[in-house]
């Protein structure tokens, strides 16, 4: 090992050498090192980070799971407790599923209409947010400004501001991801619109076309297919997004996990999870097999 | 295919699309709504939140000297978000070179990025409700929440990375002599760590968002008295607040563009 062990760089051989490494860049990394230790160590000082409290929790963790899954409690003479597995709990439990239904329905059509409505109103802002076809500077950042603006909102939070402002229900959840696929959709609209071949706008403009049919025809062809690419992706996102819209009172599947959480019924909790995981992953392979189909 | 059965496929996805758009919107329930009073009343509040906002939230100066509660709440966001991130970004790289193909073979990366989907499919908000119950109120259950959660995108991008290795350099430093520790410290991860970091970085914008989000939960940050906020109605405070993320995250995204942009 010692005879084989990697000596420091021999700096002589690098003299001259652009970006070779000097005494000062060593000094510099390591001044950045220590300074993100140190914002870390502050951080996680300040966060209660503490290795005691998670150990703590890894009990706390089983002792939650095993309540969301058919055992039944069994109290011991001695004094301690035990666990033993309950057809009867079982049984409940997937005679809960029907139950979910309705809300995880409402949670898919939220995802829908949103993903639709949210993809359509990206269009006119993604042109108006592409420098290859705006004539006009201030044009194009006010487009830009505006979809950046959106987009530093976090989901949840819209949504939990929108409930407040227009009352619980469908509608604050619908609203707050129809911005949300807005905001995906138009910039990563936007950005395969300043992609394109300029040749084809080029050409519809020299034989005398007006902006709209240059853009019909000469834009329109080039990234329709990407397009519906990324309105199936926002679509595949807002899935996800619907099912916690609900933890906010803004609709679907997310309330109904709440309120068993509420009631502590944790093996109702369980199989909403279990569905939520399943609807994901089940959209998630239909959606990117159809996008690997498109593109 | 003919151009007839082409066509009719075509009719019929187009049917198919026609028939899910009106049960996705009859479904939803919002006949019973109505739309413009709806309209007038959140028209209103937006007013407020704008017009109103509640600046002693950002800044109040008493007699004990000047606070800003604000500031307090998206600083302990930001933390927890760095910390989230340092423990998914660490504890991802272990993931990154057991799911990598080069590395584990064909069917140890399948297995490793099942689980590594597994992670990323599991809702950020719902690990949180599920970690608090362990581990209690505040800032902590976020970090691990976030910590976990980052491990199943930032594993499956290290994985990437760790795919696309020069293969020819390991194989230059063992003709040197080097041994295998050797070869992966001199000759491995100096291909693909300014790559982590760059990823670590996009995922520290991803979550200063969510720990934004996970404080609506009860983990901590500026979603709390948000949401606390929101329950009172207490819109001019909500404008503050709102005022005060979007500040955040549009210069964390800037800065961490610029940084991203000067790693690789």
């Amino acid at each position: 090992m010692s005879r084989l062990a990697p000596r420091a760089p021999d700096r002589g051989l690098f003299a001259g050498i652009p970006g070779a490494p000097t005494p000062w860049t060593r000094v510099r990394n390591l001044a950045i090192g220590a300074l993100l230790v140190a914002l870390y160590l502050w951080s996680a000082q300040a966060t209660d980070f503490s290795l005691g409290r998670l150990a703590r929790g890894v009990p706390e963790m089983g002792n939650l799971l095993i309540r969301m899954l058919p055992f039944e409690r069994v109290d011991l003479p001695g004094g301690g407790v035990a666990w033993r597995w309950s057809n009867e709990l079982l049984r409940q439990q997937i005679a809960f599923l029907p139950t979910v239904w309705a809300p995880l329905m409402e949670t898919l059509r939220i995802a829908i209409v949103s993903a639709t409505l949210g993809s359509l109103l990206a269009v006119p802002v993604a042109l108006l947010a592409s420098r290859n076809l705006v004539r006009y500077p201030w044009l194009y950042w006010l487009a830009r400004g505006f979809m950046n603006l959106l987009r530093t909102i976090p989901d949840l939070v819209l949504a939990a501001v929108l409930a407040g402002a227009f009352g619980v229900g469908v509608l604050p959840g619908i609203l707050a991801v129809t911005i949300f696929s807005f905001t995906v959709v138009a910039k990563l609209l936007s950005e395969s619109i300043e992609a394109i071949d300029p040749g084809p706008l080029e050409a519809m403009r020299a034989v005398g076309a007006n902006r709209l049919q240059a853009i019909a025809f000469g834009v329109v062809p080039q990234v329709l297919p990407q397009y519906i690419a990324y309105v199936l992706y926002v679509f595949e996102i807002d899935v996800r997004a619907s099912t916690v819209l609900g933890l906010v009172g803004a609709g679907g599947i997310g309330f109904t996990l709440q309120t068993s959480l509420r009631l502590l019924n944790y093996r109702a909790a369980f199989m909403i999870i279990l569905v939520i995981l399943a609807v994901v992953v089940l959209i998630d392979t239909i959606s990117s097999r159809l996008r690997e189909r498109l593109i | 295919m003919s151009a007839l059965a082409r066509r009719s496929g075509t009719l019929v996805a187009a049917l198919a699309l026609v028939a899910l758009y009106v049960w996705a919107i009859v479904g939803l329930e919002l006949r019973g709504v109505n739309l413009a009073e709806r309209w007038h009343q959140a028209a209103a509040i937006f007013r407020i939140m704008v017009t109103e906002p509640e600046w002693t939230y950002l800044w109040k100066c008493g007699s004990a000297g000047c606070v800003s509660e604000l500031g307090q709440k998206i600083l302990e966001t930001l933390q927890m978000a760095l910390v989230g991130t340092t423990i998914g970004a660490v504890l991802a790289v272990p993931f990154g070179f057991l799911a990598a193909r080069n590395v584990a073979g064909v069917r140890g990366s399948r297995a490793g990025k099942f689980i590594l989907n597994a992670i990323r499919a599991f809702p950020e908000v719902v690990l949180a409700l599920m970690l608090l119950k362990a581990v209690g109120l505040g800032p902590f259950a976020g970090v691990l929440t976030m910590g976990i959660h980052s491990i199943g995108m930032l594993g499956k991008l290290y994985a990437e990375v760790v795919e696309g290795i020069d293969r020819d350099v390991l194989e230059a430093m063992a003709a040197c002599g080097a041994n295998r520790s050797q070869a992966i410290a001199f000759g491995i991860l100096p291909q693909v760590l300014p790559e982590f970091a760059s990823f670590a970085i996009y995922r520290f914008e991803i979550n200063v968002r969510a720990a934004a989000i996970l404080g609506m939960v009860g983990a901590g940050g500026i979603g709390t008295p948000l949401i606390f906020a929101v329950n009172n109605r207490d819109w001019g405070r909500i404008g503050v607040i709102l005022l005060g993320i979007i500040v955040v995250v549009a210069a964390v995204d800037a800065v961490s563009s610029y940084l991203r942009r000067k790693l690789v």
